[in-house]
């Protein structure tokens, strides 16, 4: 039960970033998105994608320098005991934050599109509950699931991108280049910072070194990405730029516009709500139990298990009282500037003093 | 004297050694070996023990027995017809007898249907024959999974016969079996069953460890042996799979698995077990890898549906209904109306119900489970629509909840399954769709975090290993067969050589 490193086989840690890539990019990003880049919305994610990669090898070059450890094994050499101390501070307070981002996420998802007329307590203590059974199951738990769960999931999305064709229209898309290439870049920051928090679990799941680890990890963000872009260019060409902008969660809603014929089910929105909630559930419980690894590692160092519980009720009462707009949006902006600063960026400098240390030997 | 040290043994059984060895001093005029007065002192309570003096004027050698587990055709024919023939009795006249050197020996081997004889005092002058009467029914069809086409052997309660029917299918040297004693008064044998060449290397090992870790007087059955083994486990799912078919356990320990034999069990338990095991089937029932795709999807499909259908329907019925066509929801509406209660409390009646009816036909006889049944379903199934207290729909779904259960194949399995439609029954009655697939999400994750003697329970869905899914869980239904399933890890990864073998064509015949 020490708290070490996510032991994860190469597809297994790709699986992970997928999810939490495909989860984050068209639920928490576009809230900027939409309005301000009307029908280039879709393509506002690629900076996202660009910047998620280099981030991405950043942290597998590390964690290939430090032979396949994690974070918390490497953090006191490079250093030092009170900056790794200090350090792993921040990645507990910046998981702790991501645990309530998240579940207010997918609370918030459930809340909209699956039961809006229960009291939004409900959905908190049952989703918290639920993610923090997984968390404290440890990452294998939930890779595992994530696994089961793309016999669900793969099918669903083959179905959210075939099904909504059939409402589209195409010319919404266009013109093409009416977008300022400022205004792109600077929207396309918001989700960059997106792709960093799906992409800085590599600091506690470690790179085993091999080109197929790297292979599939590039896949991943590759796969979640397009999936994404495809997503909000069929919300945006079935609704218009200027009514997606309006609606909370457009490509969920472009499935309600569906029936299909023979089904004994239309409306199929809530369907896409409900696989939804099964990728926002793999990623929240590995922030979840991120958060509890680093606590541990911090504060007992042998046995996370029993801060699963206390943060997951934690995080609970954070979203329980936190229901206005603007704290919700302040957490999810420290989130996601933080996962970039202390996932990505602290990391890199890392890597860098790490290979002048080197030179320098 | 004999009779005062008897009536002082029974009123103080705590100096009962030194009281024996004050009748073994003092009674030497008895004039039979020490050894035999020890089994007659301590053996002797027993209405069913025997000391035959076989000698002429009541001499030599001696022969002790239980009269109740020893077949007196046998006795007679091997003991005491030779010993009439013979003029000097010796140990040569028994060559099948096992000689026995200290007391404990001989008493348990008399216990187990063995006559001790006893031609002198020194161990070295005891036998013990083997004249038991060793009841066992004969090998039959497994009653709990039954193939329609395929081996229609199955287990039987005599370890020795199981063995037997498992060597019959392997008689290889690779086929290994290591024994371990368990029962602290039944001293069953329990035989671990592998192949020496796949297994994965430490499993054996840690079995063996499991099994004599156990601490107990007897064990009823090898499901008891497998709680054991998985002590601390509290899921609801079983960890060990049993099985009473000597075909499956021979195709499991080929495969890399280990098969443990319990002696007065006719199961096998199959060690380690993955969630896809409890829903394959025998392969040879089924023609060719498309059907048994179908067939054991349908059965993985379906026993699912009685976990989630119910909590889906009241989901739907109450809490999101957007989903369903007007058409559909109309239907529901005139099918629900005039009911009293909402439909999650219906629901969770007639699951209670449907259960209680089947816990109460398992156990009996034919004829009290078929009127029980008729009971059941005629009766209190009609009468409760008639009485407008469920609706249609909601037999339909609790029926099917049940007959899901029962696609598994494994009867423990199905328990499982059973007990899970109610959590996710009442997250759905509480919070609709998001609730049902809550509900899901805690079984994925309970199911994610066990192992079965080291390996993941989900394998090879989680981790996902599709070789695996393609090799093993799925059996026929994909290719290659020449490999054996990775989620056991053997030795061995080749099962054979693809070979030539016969070549059939979609409409030709094999050349």
């Amino acid at each position: 039960m020490t708290p070490g490193p996510m032991r994860l086989a190469d597809a297994e840690r790709a699986w992970l970033v997928f999810y939490a890539a495909l989860w984050a990019l068209p639920v928490v990003s576009p809230r900027d998105l939409f309005p301000a880049m009307g029908r280039w919305g879709w393509a506002g994610l690629l900076p996202g994608l660009v910047l998620g990669l280099v981030g991405a090898a950043c942290l597998w070059t590390l964690g290939t320098r430090a032979s396949g450890r994690s974070v918390l094994e490497y953090g006191p050499e490079l250093l030092g005991r009170a900056g790794a101390w200090v350090y792993i501070l921040l990645l507990f307070a910046l998981f702790s934050v991501g645990a309530v981002v998240n579940l207010g996420a997918i609370v918030n998802l459930a809340h909209v599109t699956l039961v809006p007329n229960l009291p939004s307590l409900i959905p908190t203590v049952i989703l918290g509950a639920v993610t923090a059974y997984a968390a404290y199951f440890g990452p294998e738990a939930i890779v595992r699931v994530a696994q089961l769960l793309l016999f669900v999931v793969l099918p669903a999305l083959v179905i959210m991108i075939a099904l909504p064709w059939i409402n589209t229209r195409p010319g919404q898309l266009l013109p093409l280049w009416t977008v300022p290439w400022g205004q792109w870049w600077h929207h396309g920051v918001g989700d960059s910072l997106t792709m960093a928090s799906a992409v800085c679990l590599l600091l506690f799941a470690p790179p085993s070194g091999g080109r197929r680890g790297r292979r599939d990890l590039v896949w991943a963000l590759l796969a979640g990405a397009w999936t994404a872009m495809v997503l909000v260019a069929l919300a945006i060409a079935v609704f218009g730029p200027n009514l997606t902008a309006w609606i909370n969660y457009p490509f969920i809603d472009a499935m309600s516009t569906v029936t299909w014929g023979w089904l004994p089910l239309h409306r199929l929105g809530h369907m896409v709500a409900l696989v939804w909630e099964v990728i926002a559930y793999v990623s929240t419980s590995t922030y979840l139990w991120l958060a509890a690894s680093a606590g541990g590692w911090l504060f007992a160092r042998r046995r996370w298990r029993p801060l699963v519980p206390v943060l997951a009720v934690a995080a609970m009462v954070a979203d329980a009282l936190f229901v206005g707009p603007d704290v919700g949006a302040r957490l999810v902006t420290i989130w996601l500037w933080g996962a970039a600063a202390l996932g990505v960026g602290v990391p890199v400098c890392l890597a860098v003093v790490g290979a002048l240390r080197g030179r320098g030997a | 004297m004999l009779r005062e040290y008897s009536a002082a043994i029974m009123e103080d059984a705590v100096h009962i050694g030194d009281l024996c060895d004050a009748v073994i001093r003092r009674l030497p005029q008895w004039g039979e070996p020490l050894v035999v007065l020890q089994l007659r002192l301590n053996l002797g309570a027993d209405s069913e023990f025997r000391v035959d003096a076989a000698g002429p004027d009541g001499s030599g050698p001696w022969l002790v027995y239980l009269d109740s587990v020893v077949d007196r055709q046998r006795f007679h024919r091997e003991v005491l017809q030779p010993l009439a023939a013979a003029r000097t009795p010796s140990a040569a006249m028994w060559p099948a007898a096992i000689r026995p050197t200290a007391l404990p020996d001989l008493q348990s081997a008399i216990l187990e249907g063995y006559v001790g004889i006893i031609l002198g005092n020194p161990p070295d002058q005891w036998l013990a024959h083997d004249v038991g009467r060793h009841r066992a029914r004969s090998v039959a069809e497994p009653s709990t999974e039954k193939a329609l086409v395929g081996p229609k052997e199955g287990f039987v309660e005599h370890i020795n016969t199981n063995l037997a029917l498992m060597r019959e299918w392997l008689p290889d040297e690779s086929f290994q079996i290591r024994t371990v004693e368990i029962g602290r008064r039944s001293h069953q044998t329990v035989a671990v069953c592998y192949v020496r060449d796949v297994v994965r290397p430490g499993l054996v090992p840690r079995i063996l460890k499991g099994l004599r870790r156990i601490r107990t007087d007897f064990v009823r059955d090898s499901l008891e042996v497998a709680e054991y083994l998985v002590q601390g486990s509290a899921s609801t799912f079983p960890l060990v799979e049993p099985t009473e078919r000597p075909d499956r356990a021979v195709a499991a320990i080929l495969e890399g698995r280990v098969a443990i034999l319990v002696e007065r069990s006719p199961f096998a338990l199959l060690l380690p077990a993955t969630l896809l095991e409890f829903h394959k089937d025998s392969d040879s029932a089924l023609p060719g890898p498309i059907v048994t795709a179908f067939v054991r999807g349908l059965r993985l499909v379906g026993s699912y549906v009685g976990v989630f259908l119910p909590g889906f329907l009241v989901a739907l019925l109450t809490v999101n209904s957007a989903p369903l066509r007007p058409p559909l929801a109309l239907a529901v509406s005139q099918s629900r109306s005039g009911l009293p209660y909402p439909v999650a409390t219906e629901m969770l009646f007639m699951l209670v119900v449907v259960d209680v009816f089947t816990e109460a036909t398992a156990q009996q006889p034919g004829g009290v489970g078929n009127a029980l049944t008729i009971v059941g379903t005629l009766i209190i199934g009609q009468m409760a629509v008639a009485a407008r207290l469920a609706s249609e729909l909601v037999m339909i779904a609790s029926a099917a909840a049940v007959i899901g259960s029962f696609l598994t194949l494994r009867y423990h399995f199905g328990h499982a399954l059973r007990i899970w439609k109610y959590p996710v029954l009442l997250l759905s009655a509480v919070a609709g769709l998001l609730g049902w697939v809550a509900g899901g999400l805690l079984l994925a994750t309970h199911l994610a975090s066990l192992k079965s003697a080291g390996v993941p329970y989900l394998a090879p869905l989680g981790p996902l290993n599709l070789r695996a899914l393609a090799t093993g869980a799925w059996g026929r239904a994909a290719r290659p067969r020449d490999r054996r399933p990775p989620t056991w890890k053997p030795q061995d990864p080749t099962r054979s050589s693809p070979g030539p073998g016969l070549r059939g064509s979609n409409g030709g015949d094999p050349e």
